[in-house]
């Protein structure tokens, strides 16, 4: 079976910053998280999925259909989360809803009124009277009430409380029950993600570090601590992100066996958490532009 | 692409009941325009408002990032935003039209519309969309926001203004011997406004269609 979502080479310029060569791909059945420092391109991928920008190279295929040529058809196909509110303030979450499904040829009433009980949107209320929490589940609601088969989220827990954060993750949990359907989830809230993620890709200064299943990166990499007679030259050119304390030294290792081999019996190696990766990895890279 | 005029009507509702008002506040600030001059900048006074209503409201929390995610062609967006002019143009007419009339019969100086009257009325209304929109839609409304403040005062003053103008100073001969045959047959010169007034819509369409293609939303 093809996979949902197949970025390849993708390319975009702007004025100080370039999307580089990004691939990656999700298979159908998965959440996959986007993850990377503000700024990194996680959301300049995503509009370029969308096609709310315009790439300059590269292919994005969804359900094994470019964007690009069958937009349209690519577009009934998925249901998109944004990170902010998008919906006419000044219209009733029922007035809206009356605009936006027209769109979708396969809307489905019964989910939209399934979905609105059991979010307890007020439907009868202004989106601007709804709270942040409410407008995101509101456009959760539109995303899931029309048999998308990919689910686009981009930040969408960004500056929700943790119940609420909570409660998205397991509407997602019981999504991808359906062994056709896919999420792209991209935060840079990485917990979220430990919760529900299969895959994890990741993007820093424009360029994809990784794509890789989440289990597979937690059982690769590392978090390495020692005492300073551990740190050899050997350590050291292998571990990412280091830092040197007064008492000892930690870093990310990508290879939990050869590092551990180097270290023997009294080398700690962790297993880290997806945060803890991103922000090695990310300072590691700036160490090396430093360095270079 | 209903669904898109019926978007753009609703996220302004609160607004439609003002019609009248704007109506009667255009025909009186503008009194001294005259007869085509006061029912013409009513028209594109209202027209106006609500036109650009309709795109500070699509841009009032990015809501084109919404509509260009949905399953619909950006040409569909740009189409149904002219179709909306049109229906706003046309409670423009319909709201100046009413308010001269009461004026007319309630005995104050106001004559009745015409139909050339009602051609230039027309003829102003599509001008300053067809003007507007490409613009708009290379841009984005708050880029093009000083564009459509001077397109507004052109829209309104200018005609007045080149009207001042001409009687004074005079027209160019063939430009009078043109309105003077113009002028032999009214139902011929409203036309002409509004076959006029309609080519530079059609031509705005297609330019705002290309320049549409290429937007893109940071």
């Amino acid at each position: 079976m093809e996979p949902i979502l197949e970025v390849k080479g993708l390319r975009k310029s702007f004025k100080d910053f370039t999307l580089q060569d990004i691939s990656f791909s999700l298979p159908r059945g998965f959440i996959m998280g986007l993850i990377g420092p503000n700024g990194s391109g996680k959301s300049t991928t995503i509009k370029l999925i969308m096609n709310l920008m315009r790439k300059e190279a590269g292919e994005i295929r969804v359900c094994g259909l470019d964007t690009h040529r069958h937009e349209l058809a690519v577009k009934q196909k998925i249901g998109f989360v944004y990170d902010e509110n998008h919906f006419y303030d000044e219209l009733t979450v029922l007035e809206m809803k009356k605009i936006v499904a027209p769109f979708y040829r396969e809307w489905d009433e019964e989910a939209f009124t399934y979905y609105v009980h059991r979010f307890q949107l007020p439907v009868r209320k202004k989106i601007k009277e709804l709270s942040k929490g409410n407008k995101m589940k509101f456009a959760l609601t539109v995303a899931l009430s029309h048999h998308a088969e990919l689910i686009i989220m981009d930040e969408p827990t960004a500056g929700l409380d943790p119940v609420m954060r909570s409660e998205l993750l397991e509407v997602l949990g019981e999504l991808i029950q359906d062994e056709r359907k896919g999420v792209l989830f991209s935060t840079h809230i990485t917990t979220d993600l430990d919760k529900v993620a299969d895959y994890i890709a990741m993007i820093n200064e424009g360029r994809v570090l990784f794509s890789v299943a989440k289990d597979t990166l937690q059982e690769t990499c590392g978090l390495v601590k020692g005492g300073k007679s551990q740190l050899t030259p050997e350590v050291k050119d292998r571990l990412i992100g280091l830092r040197e304390g007064s008492f000892g030294f930690e870093g990310l290792t990508t290879n939990r066996k050869q590092m551990q081999d180097l270290l023997g019996e009294q080398g700690i190696i962790e297993r880290p958490t997806l945060e803890e990766i991103m922000v090695y990895l990310v300072r590691g890279y700036r160490d090396a532009d430093v360095g270079s | 692409m209903l669904t898109l005029v019926l978007k753009d009507i609703l996220t302004q509702k609160k607004k439609l009941w003002l019609i009248v008002f704007y109506g009667v506040f255009m025909h009186v600030a503008l009194y001294s325009l005259g007869d085509a001059g006061a029912y013409g900048s009513a028209t594109v006074g209202i027209t106006y408002i609500f036109v650009l209503g309709a795109c500070a409201h699509d841009d009032k929390n990015r809501s084109e990032i919404l509509l260009n995610s949905l399953p619909i062609s950006r040409n569909s967006l740009v189409m149904a935003k002219y179709l909306t002019s049109l229906w706003f143009l046309a409670i423009g007419l319909i709201a100046s039209t009413l308010v001269g009339t009461v004026a007319h019969f309630t005995g104050l100086d106001r004559g009745l519309v015409d139909s050339e009257t009602l051609g230039i009325m027309v003829f102003i209304g599509l001008l300053l969309v067809s003007f507007y929109y490409p613009v708009y839609f290379l841009f984005g409304y708050l880029k093009a926001r000083y564009y459509h403040t001077l397109l507004f005062i052109l829209a309104i003053f200018v005609p007045g203004l080149l009207a001042t103008m001409a009687n004074r100073v005079g027209l160019p001969g063939w430009l009078g011997y043109f309105l003077e045959w113009l002028n032999h047959s009214h139902g011929t010169m409203a036309l002409g406004f509004i076959g006029a007034g309609l080519l530079l819509f059609i031509i705005s369409l297609f330019i705002s269609l290309k320049f549409y293609q290429k937007r893109e939303f940071a």
